[in-house]
């Protein structure tokens, strides 16, 4: 396969260090730390908000906090999970992996990837701190539908500001990989010889690139309509709600997107390395991950079918949204016969590739009722859809980067992780999901609507299971966090390779990976 | 039952009163499907969403069958060695073109569905829908009838001080009522922000659109009470805008409409012989009662929601000019929650809360309003 | 890739978003656009920025008597030489917390800037390398 160069210069480094070392640095790993990190301090901090949720749906009535507070955090939870936790968790891997990947020094624009990171801290404070304000924090829910935005108080402005900033580091994050990906791949290293990782990857900055704009036009109009007299979307000026729904969902079905293709990259990963068979279909694979990418553009009115479409509309947007179950489909044959005939073991990182397929294809199956159009009208704005986006991206997204820290958490630091730990991680982390949010495709069938702060009392049981389910779900990331830092700070010295074969350039350089990596470029045969 | 228990008990110990228990609910608990449907689309959607589960229970048993298989055949510790196979066009097609087919089955009786779901054609009876922050109104649009219908249940069952009624949240003041073996067309369409008029039963959906009047059509073949819930978040009681139908035989219906429009024609009467000069404690003692349309947003206390929802208590408007109020209270404000109650309220109502809005939490404005200088801003 | 595929890299990128934003105002919705040109913008420089930046280079060739210096940046080439013996390399730090660390080589106060494409550490660590090589005998 390949064989690399590695300069091993490291140990006569200088690097700047303490605090400045973070702020100033342009290291695509330090980058990525930075990225890994605070994504999962977003991730714990959505987290505890979702906890502020289900303890008030533990019970009919209310207890804990009141209706309007509720709404604030249905919404900051979305917000933080969407563009706190996923988005910058997948940045994070991609800058630590894609330069080591494709046998590049660096990211292309290293400066450039310091600011778009060090953009959304400041987002993020932004965001956080309208919770302060008079009237609270954003609370329309993440979709930020007009005209109830416009009703909001002064935390809806700070939330249209924040989501600027993060809409900003997302593109220049997306700009980088392209760059990266187009410009400095080693030699030898062609388009289709490239890891799965890497392609998803930049589809997903295809994507973002495409959709970003429409975003923060869509905000900017709503920002106008509150305070600039326009009339984009308040009907009270003749502006047109449903258009809002429209531009949002242009922009939110691909963002969909880019939250799940770096996930599929990492579960390709994984589990060739420990099916020990290369993964089955590359080729299709690549392809079923443009075709996926291709159809989220014409999809989006599957989101508002009950606005009221014409029944051509509906029926288009049924169809074409059947369609994404093909590629998807192809995808997850293609893992399952990866795993056929090898030799497989279960580490932690593969036990979550495992789950992942599993219970993402559960997420698959009921969006593809949700597709059908007619059954949607009754799914629609349920516990069904809270269920089913939960199982793409919880048990898709997150569980994803859940394993691809354990597959390469040894990489980064140079030590093997706690096997035991991660495994009652693992283990916690899906029972305890699937005890929160399974249940609550019954109380969507049964006809409970989603964000709601008290409910009917025939809805109470599975209300009360799916809550323990939640509190175990948050505290087993508790664990995840004990696991990570032991790991950092010490262990088991880890070997070059890692695992027992695994494929990759990333494993051709010495664990933990040095901080520069590849100043002479890796040869690939 | 037993689990039952146990979440009740738990609720005792969450929330520490002992008045929070609840009830055996009427509807079934543990419902693992969508309702028992009592209208034709109703019936259609079921047995579309089931026809739909079965095939996708039936792939995932077999593609997770393989998986499972291949997770206990070929594990490394029964000492095999991995394959090398990488590739095969002849499967990637098979199982491209496979699920296509599959899809294409399903695609055929949902567009059927659709269809005549969207068919609102030859309707009996129309009525218009309309969602307010946070009610329903329901006009029969040929028969001059027309009534809002608000939650019903008591605060202090929401908050615990009471124990839960059997269709808690699920209960209004005044139900739509509408005849059975009808087919009953439904003009959607909201005042404020986007509400959704949902009654599961009736698998019948829409979101309701300022601005837009979106058409349903339903035909409910069981007589009965159906209950229903706003499904768009709608802003802070959005979880507190139920919808309850009646659905009476067709000769009930009438007789009740009939009731109704006299009942409505009374209620006129009523408004016009409220010419007569009120006094201040007859207006404060109704304007309390009224008072609950506001108490959503500004509290009971009159305090409002720093930020959100606007005091009562110490504002500029309620101890300001009196004209200024009334058509604040009348018109509403664009853009914001506060809507215009002068289609909702009669001048009595209008003229009582007003004035109790002026002296009660602490304002003083001291004066009161007289239905007549209402009917003059009409 | 050549410039010329990132240049046709750059125009996919506009075609697609300014298509997408040409839509919407055509609906009315003309917000969009302006951020669509932007965001362009920011890609068609970035991109210039790492090709125009993918052909330079800079050797430094170190021989028995001569250091020499050759600077390829934006299509010219400069090239400076200097006596081995007396060749130093020195450090500048910037003027400002902010300004970069610069790298300077030469000698008898005649000095040339090298590597300021690199990082700092970078810096540092070629700064090492080259005092090193220039201390070493050749053979």
């Amino acid at each position: 396969m390949a064989t690399a160069d590695v300069a091993h210069h490291e140990e006569h480094h200088h690097h700047p260090s303490g605090v400045m070392r973070w702020i100033t640095t342009t290291n695509h790993k330090d980058i990525g730390t930075l990225y890994l990190c605070f994504s999962l301090s977003m991730f714990l901090l959505g987290g505890l908000m979702a906890l502020v949720i289900r303890a008030e749906l533990f019970q009919p009535g209310l207890q804990v906090v009141d209706p309007h507070f509720f709404n604030q955090m249905t919404t900051m939870h979305a917000l933080l999970m969407v563009f706190g936790a996923i988005m910058p968790g997948f940045v994070g891997f991609a800058n630590w992996m894609l330069p080591m990947m494709i046998g590049a020094p660096d990211m292309a624009l290293p400066r450039m990837n310091n600011w778009s990171f060090w953009i959304l801290p400041f987002a993020f404070t932004m965001l956080l701190s309208s919770l302060f304000t008079a009237g609270g924090g954003p609370a329309a829910g993440w979709t930020l539908y007009a005209p109830l935005t416009i009703q909001g108080g002064m935390g809806v402005d700070m939330t249209i500001f924040a989501i600027h900033m993060m809409g900003i580091s997302s593109i220049l994050g997306a700009i980088n990989i392209i760059v990266t990906i187009f410009n400095m791949r080693a030699p030898g290293m062609t388009l289709m010889k490239m890891p799965l990782f890497v392609w998803t990857w930049l589809i997903t900055a295809f994507l973002l690139i495409a959709v970003m704009p429409v975003l923060a036009g869509a905000v900017t109009m709503l920002l106008t309509d509150r305070h600039f007299g326009t009339a984009f979307f308040d009907p009270a000026g003749g502006g047109d709600p449903v258009m809002f729904q429209h531009i949002f969902w242009f922009f939110g079905h691909p963002e969909v997107y880019i939250m799940i293709l770096p996930a599929f990259g990492i579960i390709s990963e994984i589990i060739p390395t420990f099916s020990r068979k290369p993964l089955f279909g590359y080729t299709a694979m690549v392809l079923a991950t443009a075709a996926i990418a291709f159809l989220s553009f014409i999809v989006w009115a599957h989101h508002m079918f009950t606005v009221g479409m014409p029944l051509t509309g509906e029926l288009f947007f049924m169809y074409s949204t059947m369609l994404i179950a093909v590629p998807t489909g192809v995808k997850v044959f293609n893992w399952v016969s990866t795993m056929w005939r090898g030799a497989l073991t279960f580490e932690t990182p593969m036990l979550f590739a495992v789950a992942v397929v599993f219970l993402f294809t559960i997420g698959g199956f009921s969006g593809l009722m949700l597709a059908i159009t007619p059954a949607d009208f009754q799914y629609h704005d349920t516990y069904f859809v809270v269920a089913h986006f939960h199982y793409v991206l919880f048990s898709g997204a997150a569980m994803a980067m859940m394993g691809g820290a354990y597959y390469w958490l040894p990489k980064w630091t140079g030590h093997m992780y706690d096997e035991k730990l991660g495994k009652i991680h693992f283990w916690l982390t899906t029972i305890f999901f699937n005890v929160t949010f399974f249940p609550q495709h019954f109380l969507g069938l049964a006809g409970m609507p989603r964000r709601i702060p008290d409910y009917a009392l025939q809805f109470t049981e599975f209300n009360v299971i799916s809550s323990i389910g939640a509190f175990g779900l948050g505290f087993a990331q508790l664990l995840f966090v004990y696991v990570i830092v032991k790991c950092v700070r010490g262990g088991s010295k880890a070997t070059d390779t890692v695992w027992e074969a695994p494929r990759g350039l990333e494993w051709t350089v010495p664990s933990p990976a040095p901080y520069h990596t590849f100043e002479t470029p890796p040869k690939i045969a | 039952m037993s689990p039952f228990r146990v979440s009740t008990a738990v609720a005792l110990a969450w929330s520490g009163a002992a008045l929070s228990v609840a009830p055996v609910p009427a509807n079934a608990a543990w419902g693992l499907n969508l309702p028992t449907p009592v209208s034709p689309i109703g019936r259609e959607i079921l047995e579309l969403h089931n026809l739909i589960m079965l095939i996708c229970l039936i792939i995932f048993i077999v593609v997770f069958g393989f998986m499972f298989y291949s997770i206990y055949a070929h594990r490394k510790s029964t000492g095999r060695e991995a394959a090398t196979f990488a590739h095969s066009t002849k499967a990637e097609v098979v199982w491209t073109v496979i699920p296509f087919i599959i899809l294409i089955g399903m695609a055929i009786p949902s567009t059927a569905t659709l269809i005549n779901m969207e068919d609102t054609s030859k309707s009996d009876l129309t009525i218009k829908v309309t969602g307010y922050q946070w009610k329903w109104q329901y006009e029969y649009l040929d028969h001059d009838v027309s009534f809002y219908s608000s939650l019903a249940t008591p605060r202090e069952q929401i908050v615990g001080l009471q124990p839960k009624g059997e269709h808690y949240l699920l209960e209004v003041d005044n139900p739509l009522v509408i005849p059975t073996n009808r087919k009953i067309r439904l003009l959607v369409t909201a005042n404020d922000v986007i509400h959704a008029w949902w009654v599961p039963k009736f698998g019948a959906k829409k979101d309701a659109i300022p601005g837009y009047i979106n058409e349903l059509w339903t035909k409910v073949e069981t007589p009965g009470t159906y209950r229903g819930q706003c499904a768009e978040l709608c802003g802070k009681d959005h979880g507190f805008m139920p919808i309850v139908v009646e659905a009476k035989s067709p000769e009930e219906f009438d007789a009740w409409l009939a009731g109704r429009k006299q009942g409505s024609s009374l209620e006129h009467a009523a408004a016009t012989a409220a010419a007569k000069q009120w006094s201040e404690s007859e207006l404060m003692a109704r304007g309390e009662e009224v008072y609950a349309h506001c108490a959503a947003c500004h509290g009971v206390d009159g305090k409002g929601l720093p930020g959100a929802f606007p005091a009562i208590a110490g504002s500029a408007v309620a101890t300001g000019p009196v004209e200024d109020h009334l058509t604040l209270v009348m018109d509403g404000k664009p853009g914001t929650a506060m809507q215009g109650f002068k289609g909702q309220l009669s001048d009595i109502e209008i003229a009582a809360v007003v004035t109790y809005q002026r002296n009660a939490f602490g304002n003083k404005a001291g004066d009161t309003v007289q239905p007549s200088q209402v009917q003059s801003l009409r | 890739m050549t410039p010329r595929d990132m240049g046709v890299v750059v125009i996919c990128f506009a075609v697609v978003a300014v298509t997408i934003s040409l839509s919407f105002l055509a609906l009315g919705f003309w917000l969009i656009l302006p951020f669509a040109g932007l965001e362009v913008l920011a890609v068609a420089m970035a991109v210039a920025f790492a090709v125009r930046g993918a052909s330079d280079y800079e050797s430094i060739t170190v021989t028995e008597d001569t250091v020499e210096i050759v600077q390829h940046r934006r299509g010219t080439t400069e090239t400076h030489a200097f006596q081995r013996y007396w060749t130093r390399v020195r450090q500048q730090q910037g003027a400002g917390r902010l300004q970069p660390m610069r790298l300077l080589i030469g000698s008898h106060g005649r000095y040339v800037a090298i590597g300021s494409a690199l990082t700092e550490e970078a810096k540092k660590q070629l700064a090492r390398q080259l005092s090193d090589a220039m201390r070493r005998p050749l053979a």
